[in-house]
């Protein structure tokens, strides 16, 4: 029983953890919490459910463009809702995010209406056991698949050109510019790169459970919770705060009630942001 | 007639709850994303006293907005420590929380069958049930409420709320504790917002949790950024094209699901439109301005 909660754990802290490094990452560049970045999720989904099951393209690259696609509408909702208030009181710039996130969960739900769909297709997915331990061959690929982007992502933040000049941006905007950093840039890609992880993570759920319109809400929620867990703006900390996360929920829906999931990670968030606002890992600033 | 009425009443309770919000956000300058749920708690609140223990209905009128307020210090306690932004996201867990006991408190609120049969209100024994005596009762309250409105921005209080808007360390200096004060604001709002529910919910005759979530919350929301945060006649103006709005889509012929979710997406488009163009509102209320 444990080592199953703790299995379904590493699997939800998985997708927690890259929709999580989403936030993280343009918390980095542009101090603000991408409140749409949940509905990107969902938008991810459903296209690669369309491109997959309506127009009938192979599911990996299905995948692939479903990211490609996701990545474009990020960096267009900076360009468009965000650029022009960089310099704007943070609360408004908030407001944007919301309608952002309003206009993509209600777009979907007039596209796709509020029927409920699956990504799996209809036949259940083999089971394999090991250890006492069910798992499919899907969910050895979302936590194998979650690694290897991370690595990933790890090696282009820190050895490319690329990756120090969103690092840079995140440092301090101005400097960076002075040190001929293109920073408008370097926030496209950050947009860009989270929300391909962000299609990524609305898939994953979307393999794992069934695709609703409403889906970006609750998953936004919670990889933001991992995202203040780790301490924003710090990319291993997002990491760590997903699978922290998806293990606590797991395991308080084993031990406690899956009723409660949703409100225990509403304490959890509470409770962080109240007694360690800068997250586990990172030291105090100032 | 009784369509207008419909809507005029619709529109008067939608601006009580405008009006509510525009005190926590306009004035404050805390966005909360609950007032949804407060909106429902007076609602059931309310309902529950007139229906079941046969309370009379300016008691359970009162008791709606009263709980509504009680219940925003359990929401304000833990959360109006934090950032503007962390807070916004816990009020929206809240929301989502909320909506959930609506939906699984089945004992108290039916779950989602919802309660049915509400009375309509009567006081000292004279029952208003045409449309015309409800959009007065709406009326008056909402009258009260702008009263209430405008008394506290003139006041010693209300400018200490617009102080913590503009600099919240200034006004800690100055010996105002912005929590407590955040406190009080969330909670007027939370009590305009109980009455609303409580008109509402004695004007449907029905109520069940789809009414109270996320989306109401933000549909309020759109209404006070449309008619300018802070200023009252921009809360009323907002509530009124709101509510209006979606029935010019009824009339273009569109099937009730898609104009209902057009409509939402119509406000997302009109939040970010007016963010960019602007921020202060049709009627000019504040200008927010940055600060680093």
């Amino acid at each position: 029983m444990i080592l199953q909660l703790l299995f379904a754990g590493v699997i939800t802290g998985s997708v927690y953890a890259l929709v999580a490094i989403g936030y993280t990452l343009i918390y980095g560049v542009l101090k603000f919490i991408n409140f749409a970045h949940g509905e990107i999720c969902a938008v991810g989904a459903f296209l690669a459910y369309s491109f997959n099951k309506q127009l009938g393209v192979p599911f990996a690259p299905a995948v692939l463009l479903s990211i490609i696609l996701t990545s474009l509408l990020g960096i267009g909702a900076d360009k468009i809702a965000y650029r022009p208030l960089r310099r704007s009181h943070r609360l408004i710039l908030l407001i944007s995010a919301i309608g952002i996130s309003v206009i993509l969960r209600n777009a979907i739900a007039l596209v796709y209406g509020s029927y409920v769909r699956s990504l799996r297709g209809y036949a259940l997915p083999r089971v394999y056991s090991f250890a006492g331990v069910n798992f499919t061959s899907i969910q050895i690929a979302i936590i194998a698949s979650s690694v290897v982007f991370m690595f990933l992502l790890h090696l282009f933040l820190s050895r490319t050109r690329q990756g120090r000049a969103i690092r840079a941006t995140s440092e301090d905007p101005e400097i960076a510019s002075i040190f001929g950093v293109k920073t408008e840039g370097a926030i496209s890609l950050t947009f860009g790169i989270a929300s391909g992880l962000a299609a990524f993570g609305g898939i994953f759920i979307a393999l794992e459970h069934d695709l609703d319109p409403n889906m970006g809400v609750m998953l936004g929620f919670k990889a933001f919770t991992a995202s203040v867990i780790g301490g924003i703006g710090n990319v291993p900390g997002a990491m760590l705060g997903g699978y922290l996360l998806g293990l606590i929920e797991n395991l308080s829906a084993g031990y406690i009630s899956s009723r409660y999931k949703d409100a225990i990670t509403l304490c959890i968030l509470i409770g962080m942001l109240i007694a360690r606002p800068h997250g586990l890992l990172r030291r105090r600033e100032g | 007639m009784s369509y207008i009425l419909h809507i005029l009443i619709m529109s008067g309770i939608y601006s009580i709850l405008s009006i509510g919000l525009n005190i926590t956000a306009g004035y404050t300058g805390v966005l909360s994303l609950a007032h949804a749920s407060f909106f429902g708690i007076g609602a059931y609140t309310s309902s529950i006293l007139m229906k079941d223990f046969g309370m009379p209905f300016l008691i359970a009128l009162v008791s709606g907005g009263c709980l509504a307020s009680v219940s925003s210090v359990a929401v304000g306690l833990p959360t109006l420590r934090l950032r503007e932004d962390y807070f916004l996201i816990a009020t929206l867990g809240f929301c989502e929380i909320i909506h959930s006991l609506f939906l699984n408190l089945e004992s108290v609120t039916n779950g989602p069958r919802g309660i049915m049969g509400i009375p309509y209100p009567s006081i000292a024994g004279y029952k208003i049930d045409t449309g015309a005596e409800y959009l007065l009762l709406t009326l008056v309250v909402l009258s009260a409420a702008v009263f209430c409105s405008y008394r506290i921005s003139k006041t010693q209080f209300g400018r200490v709320l617009k102080a913590i808007r503009e600099d919240e360390t200034l006004a800690l200096s100055l010996g105002k504790n912005p929590v407590r004060y955040k406190t009080y604001s969330l909670m007027i709002g939370a009590f305009l917002a109980g009455l609303g529910g409580s008109l509402y919910a004695h004007f449907m005759n029905f109520i069940d949790p789809s009414s109270f979530t996320l989306n109401e919350s933000i549909f309020i929301f759109c209404m006070i950024v449309l008619g300018g945060l802070g200023s009252i006649t921009g809360s009323i103006l907002g509530a009124l094209v709101l509510v209006s709005l979606p029935e010019l889509l009824r009339f273009v012929g569109l099937p009730d699901p898609v104009a209902a979710t057009l409509r939402q997406v119509i406000y997302g488009v009109l939040l970010v439109v007016f963010m960019i163009f602007r921020p202060q509102g049709l009627l000019g209320g504040v200008r927010l301005r940055w600060r680093g």
